[in-house]
């Protein structure tokens, strides 16, 4: 008698199974609870999109709410909006983690006199903001204030209105990183004192200074869908595409061809550098002839020579990108971004702008017309002057929406003066370092609970719908504003004389003319879409402004501090997420903690060592975080993380790393300063760095070729080794995967949307220390610093996402003693959590390091349970996970093909990260159907799989990145 | 203290439930869970000959089949039976605008990811899991929802037995 693998298992399930039933509890009794009324076309478990809009940061990208039940349990691109065509960044995929926040603010509050918050009643707190409102009115003009985040359209117009039933203007769209310098520029240069539109798709060649254009700087998603166009045609032809000058190597700054280390303070110097090369070497672009008299001369101290010792650029480097900056003509130079951002900022813009007037690109990658919405944003000085006027008891009534300037802008002024106002009403959602001063919260609904509308840009207007009915005792800041109308003497004005703030967005939209399809076709698609036609423009003799700029930079004793944007934290409002805590920053490969960067051999100078404490003093103040050394900045250099060093309460944030602004000048408009020093306090803070994804330089042929020979080497295909098995089947279809290195850039947006899409727990600060992550898709960096050449260095950074590779020979199949990973008939590693008894042996057979171990039960403070994908199985501890290629989306399509009795079609089948990828660099199909992309792609020559030699036949093919070959 | 046409309503009411009774007295079988009210399935199809999927409307569409909303019942009983002990209690329900949490029958694991739509589609009748609903007062579990039950139908019918179908 033969026993079976399963006849064993039952024998050992029914002996143990006798002795483990008297534990057993009966099973809960599940009920099921109907609709009262059901609601029009909501089909129980099937998931419905609303359309919306990402309010995250001022990009506003579109966004389709999936929500089942009632509830949103993910968030993805809307495919029609403009901005963003489908795509989200990784902040605005964990916008669903703020709408279920766990610290979010469940009503309104009022500060006692003891300073504690409690409780009350919205028609209380209506009724006293009412009241101060009147006497401020009665008071004088001006006495009450707005401050929030940035608004157009029906927000923007219910404000303005409302604030004027008070006798007020004082209005100011606060959000941390305005744009201000390149407004100022364009008004100097071109005579339009507006925020051009950065053509990124039409350009050939980019020059940043500095401008973190994949992370932060004005409307990422969008630029990096344009730029990863823009890298596979220049890389198709070996051409370099990508040149960042900079004193920090930013996300943004992995990603280009080449890094030029230029000094702090002196991209303005470089950028007239390279416009004086450009003009000496006659290669100006021909309908600047006319100003080339006056340029020449304005020019004339800006011979590369000359500011070598400003830039720290070796003359001969500026030329040859002179050159390749014309010849690539249209190119594009874009400079700003915070770590540029000083009090003499405006005169890089004009730099900046000039550079591109030059080269051409003015009406070309550079254009005018169709107005950013950041046009619209308070100045630095408004806020000074706001702060002053508070501090002169000007200020009855100070209104904050969705700002937190107490935190995003430097101790001084602001803080000193909000004590001289007598009644501070903070709206907002979630408790911040502003709302500590507040005296009166009365919370907002998140956005994904709220009508309203943003036009990111003339001609982009996306509306805002409620994706849900609010979860918490929040009451919308619009429907407060004109409830609080309604009670003023003599009654609103006729603007403000609506019932809800839902009538007046939907008034504004046209919906009361039921000719107009406007509010309907806006309701489905997410907004109105239309692009503002471009104002071709002239560029005006501007000499006077420049010898301004000239003044060389203040020579400074001891370091430069820089304060960077974290591309997960943004300016700290998304540091409540956990998903963007325990993703790895791109760029240091932290998690859960905010760091000092120094460049190693100031850290050996200095005597420190990563993890160190040290405290950071500046002329304005200090603070104290733990080290990480990093090759990516200058040695005269010190870079800090805006985002961290929270103290609002929040529990994901609290305890991390040091707030930057506290070390920075009080104006506000600086994000940079000199004469730093830095001492070791003693102790260590371990900074915890994900294992997995630590940089790592010991492979770079893993993932490159080089220019020259890609197009025709080739990926040598050895002849396939001898099986002992015979090959899978795969009867109808075979899953596959292309990733294209040469676009991805390593934002991590895949990364938040696997997170969401399949429940993956988050396992805290702790457990990733001890290597115990659980994402499914990790982002791996293959750094390569090649031979230095004076101020240029190339330093080439692969980013290559990592997850499960499906593999037709999968190691890890072959060691599962219970048959719990097995291969399935169309090429899926399949893992069954119910039969896993958590051996770990596959993993440890994984040569790519992919399976994840629930070493823990895994928990989701409340709210946070309902974001959870109804489609997935909650994972338990003990249990073995791994991506699978989001199966249930694979069963959706099928379905979905079925009920239109049809076959499936190539992109019907869409995982949670191709899906959210700005770069489109993940592409998911059918090997089977030649037809298909996947399967088109994975012939490529540039195509190859990791770690071949194994022969674990992966389902994902990578195309390699094409690093140009170097010129000069 | 009976209101003034008091005696006439519960004449109709002992009329109502006379008829109801004889429909609605439970024939045979095991019962299955106490509902929050006694919903007799046999009642409803075998005398008002309902189709299934007149109440669990999203059989065909969803994965769920989907309870009736509380303004189905009414859609019927604002009208019928109203003197019908049950569709008092179902009235007061209504009146107090309160869903009903009916105790679920058959129930699935949560690992298990089961769809009604595919089933509809492949022509399985609803009795082949739920067993003969039109003979039942009461719902019971006709069968006890185990994976190899579950085979032995896809075996036979050629359906996926992939543990992807339904494991994931």
């Amino acid at each position: 008698m033969t026993i079976g693998r399963r006849d064993f298992l039952k024998v050992i399930g029914a002996v143990s199974g006798a002795a483990a039933s008297q534990r057993c509890s009966p099973a809960p009794i599940e009920t099921l609870i109907p609709y009262l009324v059901p609601p029009e076309n909501i089909v129980p478990g099937e998931a419905s999109f609303i359309a919306t809009t990402c309010r995250e940061c001022p990009a506003g990208c579109g966004m389709l709410a999936k929500t089942v039940d009632g509830r949103v349990i993910k968030v993805e691109g809307n495919p029609r909006h403009p901005v963003n065509a489908g795509a989200l960044c990784a902040r605005g995929q964990a916008s669903i983690q703020s709408l279920y926040d766990p610290d979010r603010l469940r009503g309104p509050l009022t500060r006692g006199r003891d300073g504690q918050l409690r409780a009350i009643t919205w028609d209380e707190g209506e009724a006293r903001l009412a009241a101060a409102l009147r006497d401020a009115r009665a008071r004088g003009r001006n006495r009450v204030a707005w401050v929030g985040r940035l608004e157009t359209g029906s927000l923007e117009r219910l404000v303005r209105d409302w604030l004027a039933l008070f006798d007020s203007d004082r209005r100011l769209f606060f959000e941390t990183f305005d744009f201000e310098p390149l407004r100022r520029a364009s008004g100097i240069v071109v005579g339009r004192p507006e925020i051009p539109r950065y053509r990124f798709d039409r350009a050939n060649f980019v020059l940043s200074f500095g401008a973190d254009f994949l992370e932060t700087w004005l409307s990422n998603v969008e630029f990096m869908r344009e730029y990863a166009a823009l890298r596979r045609r220049r890389a198709a032809g070996g051409e370099a595409s990508f040149v960042m000058a900079a004193p920090r190597l930013s996300l943004t700054g992995l990603n280009a061809d080449e890094w030029m280390p230029v000094k702090p303070g002196g991209e303005t110097a470089l950028a007239l550098a390279i416009a004086h090369a450009i003009v000496a070497e006659d290669l100006l672009d021909a309908r600047l002839r006319p100003h080339l008299p006056w340029m020449r001369s304005a020019l004339a101290s800006f011979a590369p020579e000359a500011v070598q010792s400003l830039t720290d650029v070796r003359p001969d480097d500026v030329r040859l990108l002179a050159r390749q900056f014309v010849s690539a003509t249209p190119s594009l130079a874009v400079g700003g971004g915070a770590s540029a951002r000083d009090a003499r900022a405006d005169a890089l813009e004009i730099a900046v702008l000039l550079l591109n007037a030059v080269a051409g690109n003015l009406d070309r990658t550079v254009t005018f017309g169709g107005a950013s919405a950041l046009d619209a944003l308070a100045t630095p000085g408004d806020m000074r002057s706001l702060a002053a006027a508070m501090a002169r008891g000007e200020i009855d009534v100070l209104l904050i929406h969705h700002a937190n300037p107490a935190y995003t802008r430097p101790s001084g002024d602001l803080e000193a003066a909000l004590a001289h106002v007598p009644l501070i009403v903070s709206f907002a959602s979630s408790p911040d370092e502003t709302t500590a001063h507040a005296h009166l919260i009365l919370p907002d609904h998140h956005s994904l609970e709220s009508w309203g509308d943003y036009a990111p840009r003339e001609g982009v207007e996306g509306l805002l719908q409620p994706a849900m009915t609010p979860i918490l005792e929040t009451r919308a800041t619009g429907d407060v504003l004109l409830r609080v109308a309604r009670g003023v003497d003599g009654g609103p004005p006729p603007a403000l004389s609506v019932d809800s703030c839902a009538s007046y967005v939907a008034a504004s939209w046209g919906q009361s003319n039921p000719a107009d399809e406007g509010w309907t076709t806006a309701l489905k698609s997410g907004g109105r879409f239309s692009e503002a036609d471009e104002i071709p423009v002239t560029i005006r003799d501007f000499r006077a402004v420049i010898p301004s700029v000239s003044e060389p930079a203040v020579a400074a004793a001891g370091l430069t501090l820089i304060a960077f944007p974290s591309p997960f934290m943004y300016d700290g409002r998304s540091a409540n997420c956990s998903w963007l805590q325990e993703i790895p920053d791109p760029v240091s490969h932290t998690v859960w903690n905010g760091w000092i960067e120094i460049h190693p051999d100031t850290a050996h100078r200095l005597g420190l060592a990563q993890d160190d404490l040290v405290t950071v003093q500046t002329a304005h103040g200090r603070a104290t975080a733990a080290v990480r050394v990093y090759e990516g900045v200058r040695p005269d250099l010190v870079a800090m993380p805006i985002g961290y060093g929270r103290t609002a309460g929040l529990r994901h944030a609290e305890n991390r790393g040091a707030r930057v602004a506290e070390l920075l000048p009080p104006d506000g408009a600086s994000w940079r300063t000199d004469g730093v020093s830095l001492s070791r306090v003693g102790g260590r803070r371990l900074i915890v760095l994900q294992s997995t994804t630590e940089p790592s330089t010991s492979r770079p042929a893993l993932a490159q070729t080089s220019t020259a020979s890609a197009p025709t080497e080739g990926h040598e295909k050895e002849p396939p080794p001898a099986d002992l098995y015979p090959p899978h089947a795969h009867l109808q279809h075979r899953w596959g995967m292309a990733i294209d290195l040469n676009a991805c850039t390593g934002c991590s947006a895949c990364v938040a949307a696997c997170y969401s899409e399949n429940n993956i727990p988050v396992v805290g600060e702790r457990a990733c220390a001890e290597g115990r992550e659980m994402s499914w898709i990790r982002i791996e960096r293959y750094d390569a610093p090649r031979a230095q050449r004076g101020g240029r260095r190339r330093f080439e950074s692969v980013f290559l996402p990592m997850l499960c590779q499906q593999c037709d020979e999968a190691p890890c199949e072959a060691v599962c003693p219970v048959y719990a990973t097995y291969h399935n008939p169309e090429g899926l590693n399949a893992q069954v959590y119910v039969r896993c008894i958590g051996t770990r042996f596959c993993s440890n057979n994984c040569p790519y390091k992919v399976r994840r171990f629930n070493w823990a039960r895994p928990s989701w403070p409340a709210p946070h349970q309902m974001a959870l994908n109804p489609d997935v199985t909650v994972r338990s501890a003990g249990v073995m996970e791994k991506c699978s290629f989001c199966v249930q989306r694979i069963h959706a399509g099928k379905n979905a093909a079925a009920r239109e009795a049809r076959t499936l079609r190539d992109g019907d089948i869409v995982p949670a990260c191709a899906q959210t990828c700005p770069a489109d660099a993940i592409v998911f199909g059918d090997l089977h159907d030649p037809s298909s992309r996947v399967a088109r792609l994975a012939q490529d020559s540039r195509g190859y799989h990791v770690l071949e030699e194994l022969n674990t036949r992966p389902a994902i093919t990578y195309l390699k990145r094409i690093m140009p070959e170097s010129k000069g | 203290m009976l209101p003034r046409r008091g005696s006439a309503v519960v004449i109709c009411a002992a009329f109502a439930l006379l008829v109801t009774a004889t429909i609605t007295w439970p024939r045979s079988g095991a019962a299955g869970p106490r509902q929050p009210l006694d919903f007799s399935h046999r009642a409803h199809i075998l005398a008002d000959k309902l189709d299934c999927e007149y109440c669990h409307s999203t059989a065909r569409r969803s994965a769920r089949a989907g309870v009736p909303a509380l303004e189905r019942c009414m859609g019927c009983h604002r009208f019928v039976a109203t003197a019908h002990p049950d569709v008092v209690t179902l009235t007061r329900y209504w009146n107090r605008r309160e869903p009903i949490a009916w105790v679920q029958v058959n129930v699935l694991p949560r690992f298990v990811h089961f769809t009604h739509e595919a089933h509809v589609r492949a022509g399985v009748a609803c009795q082949q899991c739920h067993g003969r609903v039109e003979d039942m007062d009461r719902v019971a579990p006709a069968h006890e929802l185990t994976m190899g039950w579950c085979l032995d139908c896809h075996r036979s019918r050629q359906a996926p037995v992939d543990c992807l179908t339904c494991h994931y």
